[in-house]
Protein backbone atom coordinates (compact mmCIF):
# COMPACT_ATOMS: atom_id res chain seq x y z
CA UNK A 1 0.00 0.00 0.00
CA UNK A 2 3.01 2.41 0.64
CA UNK A 3 3.91 4.15 -2.37
CA UNK A 4 6.77 5.55 -0.07
CA UNK A 5 7.75 9.31 0.86
CA UNK A 6 8.14 11.33 -2.22
CA UNK A 7 8.24 14.60 -0.20
CA UNK A 8 11.20 15.07 0.61
CA UNK A 9 11.98 18.78 0.30
CA UNK A 10 13.60 20.82 3.11
CA UNK A 11 11.59 20.97 6.13
CA UNK A 12 9.67 24.05 6.26
CA UNK A 13 8.13 23.50 9.54
CA UNK A 14 9.47 21.88 12.78
CA UNK A 15 7.41 21.28 15.93
CA UNK A 16 10.07 20.53 18.76
CA UNK A 17 8.35 19.19 22.21
CA UNK A 18 5.66 22.33 21.79
CA UNK A 19 3.33 22.41 24.78
CA UNK A 20 0.18 24.85 25.08
CA UNK A 21 -2.32 24.84 27.15
CA UNK A 22 -5.91 26.53 27.18
CA UNK A 23 -6.76 28.99 29.83
CA UNK A 24 -4.64 30.18 32.79
CA UNK A 25 -1.80 27.87 34.40
CA UNK A 26 -3.26 24.50 35.24
CA UNK A 27 -5.68 24.69 32.32
CA UNK A 28 -6.20 21.83 29.90
CA UNK A 29 -3.23 20.75 28.23
CA UNK A 30 -4.16 20.77 24.94
CA UNK A 31 -0.09 19.72 23.18
CA UNK A 32 1.96 17.79 25.35
CA UNK A 33 5.51 17.71 23.77
CA UNK A 34 4.52 17.46 20.56
CA UNK A 35 7.01 17.02 17.98
CA UNK A 36 6.14 17.21 14.36
CA UNK A 37 8.11 18.06 11.01
CA UNK A 38 6.55 19.23 8.12
CA UNK A 39 8.49 18.95 4.70
CA UNK A 40 8.80 21.54 1.39
CA UNK A 41 5.83 20.38 -0.84
CA UNK A 42 4.12 17.69 1.90
CA UNK A 43 0.68 17.68 2.00
CA UNK A 44 -0.07 16.20 6.01
CA UNK A 45 -4.04 15.27 7.16
CA UNK A 46 -5.18 15.55 10.92
CA UNK A 47 -7.52 13.48 11.77
CA UNK A 48 -9.40 13.32 14.76
CA UNK A 49 -12.65 13.85 16.84
CA UNK A 50 -13.99 17.31 17.50
CA UNK A 51 -12.02 19.06 20.72
CA UNK A 52 -9.23 16.71 20.30
CA UNK A 53 -6.99 20.21 19.82
CA UNK A 54 -6.45 19.46 16.31
CA UNK A 55 -7.31 23.56 15.66
CA UNK A 56 -5.25 24.73 19.16
CA UNK A 57 -2.19 23.10 16.75
CA UNK A 58 -2.63 25.22 14.02
CA UNK A 59 -3.38 28.23 16.23
CA UNK A 60 -0.30 27.62 17.64
CA UNK A 61 2.07 27.36 14.89
CA UNK A 62 0.46 30.20 13.02
CA UNK A 63 1.03 32.26 15.75
CA UNK A 64 -2.72 33.40 17.25
CA UNK A 65 -2.16 30.87 20.28
CA UNK A 66 1.32 31.08 22.18
CA UNK A 67 2.87 27.73 22.86
CA UNK A 68 3.81 27.61 26.98
CA UNK A 69 6.84 25.74 25.72
CA UNK A 70 8.88 24.25 23.20
CA UNK A 71 9.71 25.42 19.81
CA UNK A 72 8.35 25.87 16.59
CA UNK A 73 10.98 26.50 13.56
CA UNK A 74 9.40 28.20 10.61
CA UNK A 75 11.67 28.17 7.03
CA UNK A 76 14.95 26.19 6.91
CA UNK A 77 17.54 29.36 6.04
CA UNK A 78 15.08 32.04 4.46
CA UNK A 79 12.22 33.17 6.61
CA UNK A 80 9.08 31.88 4.87
CA UNK A 81 5.57 33.31 4.49
CA UNK A 82 2.32 31.20 5.66
CA UNK A 83 -0.88 31.47 5.55
CA UNK A 84 -4.15 30.49 7.57
CA UNK A 85 -7.39 29.69 6.52
CA UNK A 86 -8.96 29.79 10.27
CA UNK A 87 -11.91 27.55 10.93
CA UNK A 88 -13.78 31.02 11.54
CA UNK A 89 -13.13 31.99 7.80
CA UNK A 90 -16.28 34.29 7.51
CA UNK A 91 -13.86 36.20 10.68
CA UNK A 92 -10.95 36.81 8.30
CA UNK A 93 -12.17 38.24 5.54
CA UNK A 94 -12.30 41.69 5.27
CA UNK A 95 -16.41 42.34 5.05
CA UNK A 96 -15.99 46.38 4.34
CA UNK A 97 -14.01 45.30 1.32
CA UNK A 98 -15.55 44.04 -1.77
CA UNK A 99 -14.58 40.08 -2.88
CA UNK A 100 -11.97 41.44 -5.06
CA UNK A 101 -10.25 43.30 -2.65
CA UNK A 102 -10.26 41.01 -0.01
CA UNK A 103 -8.79 38.34 -2.96
CA UNK A 104 -6.27 40.50 -3.63
CA UNK A 105 -5.36 41.71 -0.12
CA UNK A 106 -2.22 40.25 0.01
CA UNK A 107 -0.57 42.26 -3.36
CA UNK A 108 -1.93 44.89 -1.39
CA UNK A 109 -0.14 44.32 1.84
CA UNK A 110 3.13 43.58 0.12
CA UNK A 111 2.79 47.04 -2.24
CA UNK A 112 2.21 44.93 -5.44
CA UNK A 113 1.55 46.69 -8.69
CA UNK A 114 -1.63 46.13 -10.78
CA UNK A 115 -0.17 44.41 -12.81
CA UNK A 116 1.10 42.06 -10.39
CA UNK A 117 -2.68 42.00 -9.24
CA UNK A 118 -4.08 41.20 -12.06
CA UNK A 119 -1.01 38.63 -12.67
CA UNK A 120 -2.33 37.00 -9.22
CA UNK A 121 -6.10 36.83 -9.88
CA UNK A 122 -5.80 35.48 -13.63
CA UNK A 123 -3.83 32.49 -12.06
CA UNK A 124 -5.83 31.82 -9.36
CA UNK A 125 -8.80 32.26 -11.66
CA UNK A 126 -8.15 29.93 -14.43
CA UNK A 127 -6.92 26.99 -11.77
CA UNK A 128 -10.24 27.30 -9.35
CA UNK A 129 -12.93 28.61 -11.99
CA UNK A 130 -15.19 29.13 -9.53
CA UNK A 131 -18.73 31.67 -10.57
CA UNK A 132 -18.31 34.05 -7.21
CA UNK A 133 -19.19 37.87 -8.28
CA UNK A 134 -15.77 39.41 -7.37
CA UNK A 135 -17.75 42.92 -7.07
CA UNK A 136 -20.15 41.23 -4.06
CA UNK A 137 -19.15 42.52 -0.73
CA UNK A 138 -18.37 39.11 1.52
CA UNK A 139 -21.42 39.39 3.61
CA UNK A 140 -24.07 38.99 0.49
CA UNK A 141 -21.88 35.80 -0.89
CA UNK A 142 -23.14 32.44 0.22
CA UNK A 143 -20.94 30.51 3.16
CA UNK A 144 -19.31 28.45 0.68
CA UNK A 145 -17.72 31.36 -1.54
CA UNK A 146 -16.91 33.03 1.58
CA UNK A 147 -14.60 29.89 1.89
CA UNK A 148 -13.43 29.48 -1.36
CA UNK A 149 -12.96 33.35 -1.29
CA UNK A 150 -11.31 32.52 1.84
CA UNK A 151 -8.85 29.89 0.42
CA UNK A 152 -7.95 31.59 -2.55
CA UNK A 153 -6.75 34.12 -0.32
CA UNK A 154 -4.36 32.47 0.78
CA UNK A 155 -3.12 30.65 -2.25
CA UNK A 156 -3.08 34.43 -3.71
CA UNK A 157 -0.03 34.99 -1.18
CA UNK A 158 2.12 32.73 -2.51
CA UNK A 159 3.26 30.93 0.80
CA UNK A 160 5.25 28.10 1.30
CA UNK A 161 3.33 26.85 4.17
CA UNK A 162 -0.31 26.66 4.38
CA UNK A 163 -2.56 25.63 7.62
CA UNK A 164 -5.99 24.82 6.66
CA UNK A 165 -8.73 24.16 8.97
CA UNK A 166 -11.75 22.25 7.58
CA UNK A 167 -10.98 24.06 4.51
CA UNK A 168 -14.38 22.45 2.80
CA UNK A 169 -16.87 22.31 5.85
CA UNK A 170 -19.19 24.55 3.65
CA UNK A 171 -18.98 23.77 0.29
CA UNK A 172 -21.22 21.47 -1.06
CA UNK A 173 -20.06 18.10 -2.51
CA UNK A 174 -20.51 18.58 -6.20
CA UNK A 175 -17.52 21.46 -6.58
CA UNK A 176 -15.59 19.93 -3.16
CA UNK A 177 -14.47 17.17 -5.56
CA UNK A 178 -12.35 19.50 -7.71
CA UNK A 179 -11.41 21.89 -5.20
CA UNK A 180 -10.23 19.44 -3.22
CA UNK A 181 -8.19 17.90 -6.57
CA UNK A 182 -7.32 20.95 -7.88
CA UNK A 183 -6.03 22.25 -4.41
CA UNK A 184 -3.41 19.00 -4.36
CA UNK A 185 -2.44 19.77 -7.64
CA UNK A 186 -1.40 23.83 -6.87
CA UNK A 187 0.56 22.15 -3.88
CA UNK A 188 2.59 20.12 -5.80
CA UNK A 189 3.02 22.12 -8.51
CA UNK A 190 4.52 24.77 -6.27
CA UNK A 191 5.78 22.77 -3.59
CA UNK A 192 3.72 24.17 -1.13
CA UNK A 193 3.57 22.53 2.15
CA UNK A 194 0.02 21.96 3.52
CA UNK A 195 -1.47 21.08 6.64
CA UNK A 196 -5.14 20.24 6.64
CA UNK A 197 -7.18 20.07 9.73
CA UNK A 198 -10.63 17.92 9.66
CA UNK A 199 -12.70 15.61 10.62
CA UNK A 200 -13.86 14.49 7.05
CA UNK A 201 -11.66 11.53 6.51
CA UNK A 202 -12.11 11.76 2.20
CA UNK A 203 -11.23 15.54 2.33
CA UNK A 204 -7.86 14.08 3.69
CA UNK A 205 -7.56 11.37 1.86
CA UNK A 206 -7.91 12.79 -1.54
CA UNK A 207 -5.76 15.89 -1.04
CA UNK A 208 -2.68 14.78 1.77
CA UNK A 209 0.17 12.40 1.34
CA UNK A 210 -0.33 11.16 4.84
CA UNK A 211 -2.52 11.43 7.10
CA UNK A 212 -2.24 11.71 11.32
CA UNK A 213 -4.98 9.81 13.14
CA UNK A 214 -5.03 11.33 16.65
CA UNK A 215 -6.90 11.91 19.66
CA UNK A 216 -6.71 14.20 22.62
CA UNK A 217 -6.65 16.23 24.63
CA UNK A 218 -3.61 15.92 24.71
CA UNK A 219 -3.16 15.45 21.09
CA UNK A 220 -1.54 12.52 20.43
CA UNK A 221 -1.00 10.63 17.25
CA UNK A 222 -2.06 6.83 16.73
CA UNK A 223 -1.38 6.55 13.51
CA UNK A 224 0.84 7.58 10.25
CA UNK A 225 -1.12 6.46 7.15
CA UNK A 226 0.01 6.92 3.62
CA UNK A 227 -2.73 7.79 1.64
CA UNK A 228 -2.65 5.36 -1.86
CA UNK A 229 -2.14 6.70 -6.03
CA UNK A 230 -0.54 9.74 -7.14
CA UNK A 231 -2.68 13.04 -7.66
CA UNK A 232 -5.14 14.15 -9.05
CA UNK A 233 -6.70 11.36 -7.17
CA UNK A 234 -10.20 10.43 -8.78
CA UNK A 235 -13.36 9.28 -7.41
CA UNK A 236 -12.74 5.37 -8.79
CA UNK A 237 -9.77 6.08 -6.09
CA UNK A 238 -11.38 6.85 -3.40
CA UNK A 239 -13.48 4.00 -3.60
CA UNK A 240 -10.45 1.64 -4.43
CA UNK A 241 -9.25 -1.28 -2.16
CA UNK A 242 -6.53 0.55 -1.62
CA UNK A 243 -8.00 3.45 -0.21
CA UNK A 244 -10.79 1.60 1.61
CA UNK A 245 -7.76 -0.23 3.73
CA UNK A 246 -6.26 3.21 4.54
CA UNK A 247 -8.95 4.49 5.51
CA UNK A 248 -9.72 1.07 7.88
CA UNK A 249 -6.58 1.50 9.56
CA UNK A 250 -6.80 5.10 10.32
CA UNK A 251 -10.59 4.33 11.85
CA UNK A 252 -9.59 1.72 13.78
CA UNK A 253 -6.99 3.19 15.30
CA UNK A 254 -8.72 5.84 16.57
CA UNK B 1 -46.42 57.57 10.65
CA UNK B 2 -43.81 59.89 10.01
CA UNK B 3 -41.27 61.39 13.21
CA UNK B 4 -42.81 64.80 12.48
CA UNK B 5 -45.30 63.34 14.30
CA UNK B 6 -44.49 62.89 17.88
CA UNK B 7 -42.87 66.81 16.96
CA UNK B 8 -46.62 68.20 16.07
CA UNK B 9 -47.71 66.18 19.25
CA UNK B 10 -45.20 67.63 21.66
CA UNK B 11 -46.25 71.06 19.64
CA UNK B 12 -50.17 70.92 20.77
CA UNK B 13 -49.94 69.94 24.01
CA UNK B 14 -47.09 73.18 24.54
CA UNK B 15 -49.95 75.46 22.88
CA UNK B 16 -52.22 74.23 24.73
CA UNK B 17 -50.77 74.51 28.06
CA UNK B 18 -50.38 78.02 26.78
CA UNK B 19 -53.79 78.31 26.23
CA UNK B 20 -55.32 77.22 29.63
CA UNK B 21 -56.78 79.62 31.92
CA UNK B 22 -57.70 79.17 34.93
CA UNK B 23 -60.46 81.94 36.59
CA UNK B 24 -58.96 84.62 34.13
CA UNK B 25 -55.56 83.82 34.95
CA UNK B 26 -53.22 81.59 32.92
CA UNK B 27 -52.75 78.55 34.46
CA UNK B 28 -48.92 79.19 33.96
CA UNK B 29 -47.18 82.37 34.76
CA UNK B 30 -46.45 83.81 30.87
CA UNK B 31 -42.75 84.86 32.70
CA UNK B 32 -41.84 81.24 33.48
CA UNK B 33 -43.33 80.09 29.55
CA UNK B 34 -43.83 81.49 26.34
CA UNK B 35 -46.20 80.03 23.45
CA UNK B 36 -45.34 78.25 20.53
CA UNK B 37 -46.10 81.47 18.66
CA UNK B 38 -44.16 83.85 20.73
CA UNK B 39 -41.19 81.95 20.74
CA UNK B 40 -41.35 81.83 17.28
CA UNK B 41 -41.47 85.35 17.13
CA UNK B 42 -38.69 85.60 19.35
CA UNK B 43 -36.65 83.39 16.92
CA UNK B 44 -37.77 85.48 13.71
CA UNK B 45 -36.36 88.81 15.83
CA UNK B 46 -33.18 87.37 16.67
CA UNK B 47 -32.39 86.36 13.31
CA UNK B 48 -33.48 89.64 11.94
CA UNK B 49 -31.24 91.11 13.98
CA UNK B 50 -28.06 88.83 13.06
CA UNK B 51 -26.87 87.87 16.12
CA UNK B 52 -28.40 84.34 15.53
CA UNK B 53 -25.91 83.90 12.89
CA UNK B 54 -23.25 85.03 14.89
CA UNK B 55 -24.56 83.15 18.03
CA UNK B 56 -24.67 80.10 16.26
CA UNK B 57 -21.57 80.22 14.13
CA UNK B 58 -19.53 81.36 17.28
CA UNK B 59 -20.78 78.48 19.38
CA UNK B 60 -20.47 76.13 16.42
CA UNK B 61 -16.90 77.35 16.18
CA UNK B 62 -15.59 76.54 19.42
CA UNK B 63 -17.29 73.00 19.42
CA UNK B 64 -16.33 72.27 16.32
CA UNK B 65 -12.40 73.20 17.17
CA UNK B 66 -12.67 71.29 20.29
CA UNK B 67 -13.83 68.25 18.57
CA UNK B 68 -11.46 68.67 16.11
CA UNK B 69 -8.57 68.68 18.87
CA UNK B 70 -10.20 65.92 20.75
CA UNK B 71 -10.66 63.44 17.73
CA UNK B 72 -6.87 64.02 16.77
CA UNK B 73 -5.89 63.22 20.32
CA UNK B 74 -8.36 60.43 21.46
CA UNK B 75 -8.32 58.50 18.41
CA UNK B 76 -4.85 57.31 18.42
CA UNK B 77 -4.51 57.31 21.83
CA UNK B 78 -8.05 55.09 22.15
CA UNK B 79 -6.31 53.12 19.02
CA UNK B 80 -3.06 52.53 20.63
CA UNK B 81 -4.64 51.82 23.99
CA UNK B 82 -7.35 49.09 22.47
CA UNK B 83 -4.31 47.16 20.55
CA UNK B 84 -1.90 47.03 23.53
CA UNK B 85 -4.11 45.42 26.60
CA UNK B 86 -1.12 46.41 28.77
CA UNK B 87 -0.92 49.62 28.16
CA UNK B 88 -4.88 49.82 27.93
CA UNK B 89 -4.82 48.04 32.00
CA UNK B 90 -2.15 50.10 33.80
CA UNK B 91 -4.30 53.97 32.11
CA UNK B 92 -7.65 52.20 32.73
CA UNK B 93 -7.50 53.81 36.24
CA UNK B 94 -6.08 57.24 35.61
CA UNK B 95 -9.12 57.21 32.45
CA UNK B 96 -12.07 56.50 34.40
CA UNK B 97 -11.00 58.93 37.15
CA UNK B 98 -10.60 61.83 34.50
CA UNK B 99 -13.73 60.79 32.92
CA UNK B 100 -15.77 61.26 36.31
CA UNK B 101 -14.70 64.83 36.78
CA UNK B 102 -17.29 66.70 35.52
CA UNK B 103 -15.49 69.32 32.60
CA UNK B 104 -17.31 72.27 33.49
CA UNK B 105 -15.12 71.99 36.89
CA UNK B 106 -12.15 72.27 35.08
CA UNK B 107 -12.95 75.78 33.33
CA UNK B 108 -11.45 77.80 36.00
CA UNK B 109 -8.25 75.90 35.47
CA UNK B 110 -8.48 76.15 31.77
CA UNK B 111 -9.38 80.17 32.26
CA UNK B 112 -6.16 80.32 34.92
CA UNK B 113 -4.06 78.81 31.74
CA UNK B 114 -5.70 79.69 28.44
CA UNK B 115 -6.85 82.96 29.38
CA UNK B 116 -10.75 84.25 29.50
CA UNK B 117 -11.52 83.88 25.66
CA UNK B 118 -12.07 81.18 23.35
CA UNK B 119 -8.88 79.05 24.02
CA UNK B 120 -10.07 78.11 27.77
CA UNK B 121 -13.11 77.04 26.28
CA UNK B 122 -12.24 74.88 23.51
CA UNK B 123 -9.58 73.36 25.92
CA UNK B 124 -12.70 72.54 28.29
CA UNK B 125 -14.50 70.93 25.81
CA UNK B 126 -10.97 69.27 24.77
CA UNK B 127 -10.77 67.87 28.45
CA UNK B 128 -14.60 66.52 27.89
CA UNK B 129 -14.45 64.99 24.41
CA UNK B 130 -10.89 63.29 24.35
CA UNK B 131 -11.49 61.12 27.79
CA UNK B 132 -14.82 59.76 25.93
CA UNK B 133 -13.25 59.03 22.46
CA UNK B 134 -10.14 57.34 24.08
CA UNK B 135 -12.40 55.21 26.21
CA UNK B 136 -15.16 54.63 22.84
CA UNK B 137 -12.18 53.48 20.90
CA UNK B 138 -10.16 51.50 23.43
CA UNK B 139 -13.03 49.69 23.93
CA UNK B 140 -14.08 49.32 20.28
CA UNK B 141 -10.46 48.31 19.03
CA UNK B 142 -9.97 45.79 21.97
CA UNK B 143 -13.41 44.27 20.73
CA UNK B 144 -12.46 43.52 17.03
CA UNK B 145 -11.55 39.76 16.17
CA UNK B 146 -8.20 38.80 16.98
CA UNK B 147 -8.35 36.25 14.55
CA UNK B 148 -9.11 38.31 11.53
CA UNK B 149 -5.88 40.45 12.75
CA UNK B 150 -4.07 37.52 13.07
CA UNK B 151 -4.62 35.89 9.89
CA UNK B 152 -4.14 39.35 7.73
CA UNK B 153 -0.74 39.50 9.39
CA UNK B 154 0.54 36.40 8.15
CA UNK B 155 -1.11 37.19 4.34
CA UNK B 156 1.07 40.09 4.71
CA UNK B 157 -0.64 43.06 6.39
CA UNK B 158 1.60 45.74 8.54
CA UNK B 159 0.69 47.06 11.65
CA UNK B 160 -0.46 49.93 10.07
CA UNK B 161 -2.75 47.61 7.62
CA UNK B 162 -3.72 46.28 10.36
CA UNK B 163 -4.90 49.75 12.14
CA UNK B 164 -6.43 51.96 8.32
CA UNK B 165 -7.65 48.55 6.50
CA UNK B 166 -8.98 46.69 9.51
CA UNK B 167 -9.10 47.75 13.05
CA UNK B 168 -10.44 51.50 12.46
CA UNK B 169 -12.98 50.02 10.16
CA UNK B 170 -14.06 46.96 12.22
CA UNK B 171 -14.53 49.39 15.64
CA UNK B 172 -16.17 52.12 13.42
CA UNK B 173 -19.70 51.93 15.17
CA UNK B 174 -18.17 52.49 18.56
CA UNK B 175 -16.08 55.55 17.52
CA UNK B 176 -18.98 56.68 16.23
CA UNK B 177 -21.05 56.16 19.03
CA UNK B 178 -18.04 58.01 21.23
CA UNK B 179 -17.89 61.16 18.79
CA UNK B 180 -21.95 61.66 18.66
CA UNK B 181 -21.61 61.64 22.70
CA UNK B 182 -19.01 63.98 22.39
CA UNK B 183 -20.73 66.22 20.22
CA UNK B 184 -23.86 66.48 22.76
CA UNK B 185 -21.06 66.78 25.92
CA UNK B 186 -19.40 69.73 23.96
CA UNK B 187 -22.64 71.39 23.20
CA UNK B 188 -23.32 71.37 26.70
CA UNK B 189 -19.68 72.56 27.55
CA UNK B 190 -20.02 75.46 24.89
CA UNK B 191 -22.81 76.95 25.74
CA UNK B 192 -22.17 76.77 29.52
CA UNK B 193 -19.39 78.47 29.47
CA UNK B 194 -20.20 81.12 27.03
CA UNK B 195 -22.93 81.63 29.96
CA UNK B 196 -20.44 82.26 32.45
CA UNK B 197 -17.95 85.01 31.30
CA UNK B 198 -16.39 86.97 27.93
CA UNK B 199 -18.14 86.23 24.81
CA UNK B 200 -19.71 88.62 22.62
CA UNK B 201 -21.74 86.32 20.66
CA UNK B 202 -22.68 82.65 21.54
CA UNK B 203 -26.16 80.74 22.36
CA UNK B 204 -25.30 80.55 25.58
CA UNK B 205 -24.73 84.63 25.59
CA UNK B 206 -27.96 84.95 24.65
CA UNK B 207 -29.87 82.84 26.94
CA UNK B 208 -27.83 84.05 29.95
CA UNK B 209 -29.23 87.66 27.96
CA UNK B 210 -32.73 87.19 27.68
CA UNK B 211 -32.73 85.77 31.47
CA UNK B 212 -31.21 88.78 33.11
CA UNK B 213 -33.87 91.16 31.28
CA UNK B 214 -36.66 88.68 31.57
CA UNK B 215 -36.98 87.77 27.98
CA UNK B 216 -38.70 84.45 28.12
CA UNK B 217 -39.92 84.02 24.69
CA UNK B 218 -35.86 84.75 23.40
CA UNK B 219 -35.16 82.14 26.43
CA UNK B 220 -37.32 79.49 24.34
CA UNK B 221 -35.93 80.52 21.21
CA UNK B 222 -32.52 79.76 22.59
CA UNK B 223 -33.52 76.10 24.14
CA UNK B 224 -35.20 75.77 20.13
CA UNK B 225 -32.67 76.53 18.45
CA UNK B 226 -29.47 75.01 20.17
CA UNK B 227 -31.89 71.97 19.98
CA UNK B 228 -32.40 72.11 16.53
CA UNK B 229 -28.63 72.09 16.20
CA UNK B 230 -27.86 69.28 18.43
CA UNK B 231 -30.24 67.10 16.41
CA UNK B 232 -28.50 68.43 12.79
CA UNK B 233 -25.18 67.27 14.20
CA UNK B 234 -26.59 64.43 15.12
CA UNK B 235 -28.93 63.47 12.06
CA UNK B 236 -24.84 64.25 10.13
CA UNK B 237 -22.83 61.81 11.97
CA UNK B 238 -25.37 58.98 11.62
CA UNK B 239 -25.24 59.86 7.84
CA UNK B 240 -21.77 59.94 7.62
CA UNK B 241 -21.68 56.47 9.96
CA UNK B 242 -23.95 55.29 7.27
CA UNK B 243 -21.66 56.24 4.08
CA UNK B 244 -19.22 55.04 5.43
CA UNK B 245 -20.37 51.67 6.92
CA UNK B 246 -21.87 51.33 3.91
CA UNK B 247 -21.03 47.82 2.96
CA UNK B 248 -23.01 46.63 5.55
CA UNK B 249 -25.73 47.71 3.71
CA UNK B 250 -24.91 46.59 0.57
CA UNK B 251 -26.12 43.17 0.62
Amino acid sequence: MCRGRHHVGPPVLRLVDVTYSVGKAGGLRVLDHLSLELRQGEILGVFGPNGCGKSSLLNVISGYARADSGGIELGVDAEIRMSYLAQDYAETLLPWFRARTNLLLPVRFRGGSRQEAEAALAEVVSVFDDPIDLRKFPYSLSGGQQQILALLRCLIQQPQLILLDEPFSAINLHRMFTLRQRLALWSKQRKIAMMIVSHNLDDLMVVCDHVLAVAGPPLTVLADVEAPFSHPRSREDLCSAEMIEAKTIIYSST
Amino acid sequence: MTPGVGFLVVLAIWQTIGLITFGGKPLVNPLFLATPGETAMAVKAWAASGDLLWDATDSLRRVGYGLALAIAIGLPVGVVLGLNEGARRSTRGVMDFLRSIPPIVVYPVSQLILGPFDASRVGVVVFGATTLIVLTTSEGVRNCSKVRQQCNRLLGATWRHVVTSIVLLESLPAIVVGIRTAVSLSVIIVVVTEMLVGAKYGLGVRAAAAQSTSATPTLYAVILVVGIIGLGLNVLLVRLERWIGRWKFAC
